[in-house]
């Protein structure tokens, strides 16, 4: 799994994704839907398995990591596409 | 300039002789021969009537304010030329610098190239000189291309400014016309490849729905030296590799483009058979792809898989894929090279997994193969061709060219949803009451706003409603509402609804947007 790629999930639905990072030494995606725009999910990512988080204080956790990352790869990931 | 005496004096001395050159006048007055008054005025080129002669103090004060100003001026070319060679060593130390960083952090020549080029101008001829200065310091390779990709850098450059230039003319079909006009002369010319300059013209700021009809016209206008470039190859076979070598690796030129000039300077049967060696390349090269792309193998089994192909493909072509590869991915090509053309056939087992990944990356193709005379897996020259083949081979090269734009398509619509993915962090941020700089944050925000808005990655029209700014802020807008939702669907707690008082205002504010919205659709 990496950035930008498209993976198919259980719902059916074909989704890209947006960021990847490490926390505790778990794996955790950002998904966005690739029709439905406002449709994403946060996700550990464990074994080609995707568990959605809902505990709140890991998504705020998560959410600050996603952004440093995107912050440092989005330049890049727009350069690549240039 | 202060002059001391003797300096005076050694001035003086070089035009006017104080034994012979000091006369005394009628009037008792002493003045400067006419002989040497006239070598004087020659020499500073100074008018004076015929026979006239200069009054010696007034003549040898201006000497020296001439010799003064000559010698001030001479400094200031010392100095200036002094300054100019600190200022080259200082750029050639920063060149030779930039080598040396970017082999340690191993880069490829593309992107050694890139760095040289982000230094800031720079003469051409002072990167030579570091990179010279480098191989002999055995700082970089002597077989590097940085030079030549530093020259396309700087084309590349050039060529965008010249296209910038069309931006603000409003006579849409001159722009057309002009930048054609160009396209060509700089192609023609080797100034640069159709890639870069695809490049260029994505880079100039020119509307995308121009830089197709650019290409259009282009295509019009290449017609006769496509024509003139090729009409003197009659072997089919040797054209249809020729042509695949120096065009279809431009990326621009597919295959339909191509069949169309061949009808121009071919016999319809002629065409078919160099159109079946083109796809076979374009198979060969997909092929070729899919197995350097495969990660962690080892060099033996990456060769015997390029063996297993069985490729058509000439080694001039493998080199030249390998060759466009270079600078993006790392992989020991001359090695893999090597071993391809003189290698012995080794035994490797096949891990299961690479097998799979060769499985699901193997390009699809419409169905053919009943037209594979003698099953060998191609349609081929010697296979029995009629009509329906033809128009089957035409069906399906164009098929290979809808799936080329698909890909492109599909490639330009992950970008946004990159960045549009991007932009939702900020926001979700927000909602998390301010705990890091929102300011910051917002700058991804920012960022995927505004190149999206500006047009500049060409995306408008990808998703429906972010193609213009202002659909990407309700886009946005709607996404706020989601994601606040969303964070409260997962919270579940009281305490935060206070501190996001104001967000709910916002909510509440995009809420009755989207109704206003939802009203006029």
């Amino acid at each position: 799994m990496e950035q930008g790629s498209t993976w198919t999930l259980s719902d059916g639905k074909k989704y890209t994704v947006v960021s990847i990072v490490k926390e505790k030494k778990k794996k955790y995606v950002y998904l966005i839907d690739r029709e439905e725009i406002q449709n994403y999910i946060i996700a550990e990512y464990n074994n080609d398995e995707i568990i959605e988080v809902i505990d709140p204080d890991l998504l705020e956790v998560l959410i600050v990591k996603f952004n440093e990352d995107l912050k440092e790869s989005l330049p890049k990931v727009i350069s690549e596409y240039l | 300039m202060n002059l001391t005496n003797d300096q005076k004096k050694e001035i003086l001395l070089k035009y006017i002789n104080p034994e012979k050159d000091f006369v005394k006048a009628e009037d008792g007055r002493i003045l400067i021969s006419r002989d040497a008054s006239r070598k004087i005025a020659e020499s500073f080129n100074l008018n004076i009537a015929t026979g006239g002669q200069f009054e010696p103090k007034a003549i040898c004060d201006y000497i020296i304010a001439r010799e003064r100003q000559r010698l001030a001026a001479k400094a200031s070319i010392e100095r200036k030329k002094d300054k100019e060679r600190q200022e080259q060593n200082q750029r050639l130390s920063k060149i030779v610098a930039c080598l040396k960083q970017a082999k340690s952090e191993d880069k490829s020549d593309f992107e050694i190239a890139k760095s040289l080029y982000e230094l800031g101008k720079m003469p051409f001829s002072e990167i030579i000189n570091g990179v010279e200065q480098a191989i002999s310091a055995g700082v970089l390779d002597s077989s590097n291309k940085v030079k030549e990709f530093y020259r396309i850098f700087i084309n590349r450059s050039v060529a965008t400014s010249r296209f910038s230039s069309y931006v603000n003319s409003t006579n849409r079909d001159r722009i057309i016309e002009g930048v054609a006009n160009d396209l060509i002369n700089y192609y023609t010319k080797n100034f640069l490849s159709f890639g870069h300059l695809r490049y260029a013209l994505n880079d100039s700021g020119l509307d995308e729905e121009i830089i197709d009809e650019v290409i259009n016209l282009f295509y019009k206008k290449y017609e006769p030296f496509f024509i003139e470039r090729f009409k003197g190859i009659d072997d089919n076979q040797e054209l249809a590799h020729t042509i695949y070598q120096k065009l279809m690796d431009e990326d621009v030129f597919d295959s339909t483009f191509i069949i169309d000039y061949l009808n121009k300077m071919k016999k319809a049967d002629e065409v078919d058979d160099i159109a079946y060696s083109l796809y076979r390349l374009e198979q060969d090269e997909k092929r070729v792809y899919k197995i350097l792309m495969i990660k962690d193998i080892s060099l033996e089994e990456r060769v015997k898989k390029l063996k297993d192909l069985d490729l058509h493909y000439p080694i001039s072509c493998l080199k030249r894929t390998f060759d466009i590869l270079r600078p993006a991915y790392n992989l020991p090509y001359d090695e893999i090279l090597e071993l391809y053309q003189n290698g012995s056939t080794l035994h490797v087992e096949e891990p299961a997994q690479s097998e799979e990944v060769i499985e699901e990356l193997i390009p699809r193709s419409p169905d053919i193969s009943s037209l594979n005379k003698d099953g060998d897996g191609f349609i081929e020259p010697h296979d029995p061709v009629d009509k329906e083949t033809t128009q089957l081979v035409q069906r399906r090269l164009q098929i290979i060219k809808k799936e080329k734009e698909v890909e492109k398509i599909e490639k330009k619509k992950t970008l946004a949803l990159l960045l549009i993915g991007a932009g939702f962090i900020p926001v979700a941020v927000l909602a998390l009451i301010f705990k890091v700089d929102p300011l910051t944050a917002s700058k991804n925000c920012v960022t995927a706003l505004s190149q999206l808005g500006n047009g500049s990655l060409g995306l408008s029209g990808i998703l429906p409603d972010v193609g213009k700014f202002t659909a990407l802020l309700a886009g946005m807008g709607t996404s706020f509402v989601a994601f606040v939702k969303y964070l409260k669907h997962r919270k579940k707690i009281n305490g935060l609804n206070e501190e996001i008082e104001d967000i709910e205002d916002m909510e509440q504010a995009i809420e009755e947007v989207e109704e206003i919205k939802k009203g006029r659709r």
